[in-house]
């Protein structure tokens, strides 16, 4: 959870956004479209930022093997 | 990475999935020639999509780093020498990394020792800044009730390493019950919990992670908080740094979390006065503070900004003692003091009001300090007159309405307690 809370930080300062959709589908519980709903932006955003922040998120706490 | 980049990485990494694969190829080759940084990231990107599996952030409970992928390093550790010291078994992991029992191999009394090693995966500098981070407020941690930080150092992989104080005992909780403490035993326990955290708040030192699973009691009879690794130093450029809304991912335990932890809000010593309370409320009546019958993070945060926890007293008449595993040996769990009307008449009054002093929403209207919490308690266990006083009917009201606002609407009441 350390991880997770030190990746969240750094993600929040790529993109705010990104960062409040994992909280509130993690944290939260929300779903897409609650989570649309609470941001105001449309479900295919938040679907498309969830799925971008989680292989981000994947990447920074399970190690990578990029270069 | 400036945002700006991230978002054309975002948008690049989007249009790659939606493509089929045979179209996916030739669109990062091209890619690969007009931008090669910004080819490599996705790519990097499109692997890590791959790995992460449906539970992957599924729930906070599925983030448990324990799956096999991130425990393989473990198999190879085995028997390994790191220092001066030698593996002797895989105890634990956790976010940090694999926690080791090991001894001192040119010690000839092989005195058994915790060892930690920081899980370093490539280009995971910030894992090494925060291990360091652990290290230094570990080494400034010397008190008898806290798990001492005894060595340090980096294997020859280049991956850090801690030596702590190996705690053999069983959690606070357990212990009270399979010694079956009753309730001034159970307080003076607590007093030395207490005195630790006391301690680390004077070092300006937040636990930010207190539940009886962090409270270990020895053989001796001997309390000892682990888990300092979250801890973080209250500097002034530490707090700037942690942007409000994400204080919530400090919310590792939500059993034990403190409102303003749930709600974002900044995290101070009253955050750990609360959760002693939530601690000190299980300890004295079996119960877990709130029932909540699903196990929704968001009923429990519900539960922990608005709902006002029932007395002590009353709980232990109401409620039967929970357990907490199953073969739990629930007689034990909180009929320390026999019946639970005679717990009840123990608890009514003067602990009833001291555990929700702790427990109050508002951290300015908390005990002042853990040494407040801590005195407070004494002065019960010497029949001298408590500064605990009933709650007022004014806050209640209020809490009262808030919650009844909430009701119909779970959406609303959610984000009265959410810092969006």
């Amino acid at each position: 959870m350390v991880l997770l809370d030190d990746a969240l930080r750094r993600l929040s300062q790529l993109s705010d956004r990104q960062s409040r959709i994992v909280e509130l589908r993690f944290f939260g519980g929300l779903s897409i479209a609650e989570t649309a709903e609470v941001l105001n932006i449309s479900s295919a955003t938040a679907e498309r930022d969830w799925t971008v922040a989680r292989a981000w998120l994947h990447r920074e706490i399970r190690g990578s093997t990029h270069a | 990475m400036t945002p700006e980049r991230w978002q054309s990485v975002s948008d690049e990494l989007d249009k790659a999935l939606r493509m089929q694969s045979s179209e996916r190829a030739p669109y990062l080759a091209r890619l690969a020639v007009v931008d090669p940084e910004l080819h490599r990231e996705v790519e990097s990107l499109l692997a890590s999509h791959q790995k992460a599996t449906a539970e992957f952030l599924k729930s906070p409970i599925a983030v448990s780093f324990s799956d096999p992928e991130s425990s393989r390093p473990s198999a190879t550790m085995l028997n390994r020498r790191i220092g001066s010291y030698q593996i002797v078994e895989l105890i634990g992991t956790g976010g940090m990394g694999e926690v080791y029992r090991a001894f001192r191999a040119d010690d000839e009394y092989r005195k058994q020792v915790a060892l930690k090693v920081v899980r370093a995966g490539e280009g995971s500098g910030f894992v090494i800044s925060r291990f360091k981070n652990e290290r230094q407020i570990l080494a400034s941690l010397d008190h008898p009730n806290i798990a001492r930080l005894l060595d340090g150092g980096t294997t020859d992989d280049g991956a850090p390493y801690f030596v702590i104080e190996l705690i053999e005992g069983e959690s606070i909780d357990r212990y009270c019950d399979h010694h079956k403490l009753g309730t001034t035993d159970r307080l003076n326990l607590f007093l030395q919990v207490c005195s630790a955290v006391q301690f680390a708040h004077q070092r300006l030192i937040v636990h930010r992670d207190i539940k009886p699973s962090n409270i270990l009691v020895t053989a001796e009879g001997t309390p000892k908080l682990l888990d300092f690794g979250i801890a973080k130093i209250l500097e002034a450029d530490a707090i700037d740094e942690i942007q409000p809304t994400l204080t919530v991912f400090r919310m590792l335990t939500p059993g034990y979390a403190s409102p303003e932890q749930i709600k974002g809000e900044t995290i101070t010593t009253a955050s750990d006065v609360y959760s002693l309370g939530v601690a000190l409320y299980e300890l004295l009546t079996g119960r877990s503070l709130y029932r909540v019958t699903s196990r929704s993070p968001r009923e429990l945060a519900q539960a922990v900004c608005e709902f006002d926890p029932e007395k002590p007293s009353t709980a232990v008449l109401k409620r039967p003692a929970e357990r907490r595993e199953a073969n739990a040996d629930s007689e034990n769990r909180a009929s320390h003091s026999g019946a639970p009307q005679k717990l009840g008449r123990r608890l009514r009054g003067d602990l009833d009001n001291i555990v929700l002093m702790a427990l109050r929403k508002e951290p300015q209207r908390r005990y002042a300090s853990v040494e407040q919490f801590a005195s407070d308690i004494r002065r019960h266990l010497e029949n001298l007159p408590v500064i605990a006083r009933k709650d007022r009917a004014r806050y209640r009201a209020v809490n009262l309405k808030r919650f009844q606002a909430g009701v119909g609407d779970p959406a609303a009441s959610h984000l009265s307690c959410s810092p969006f």
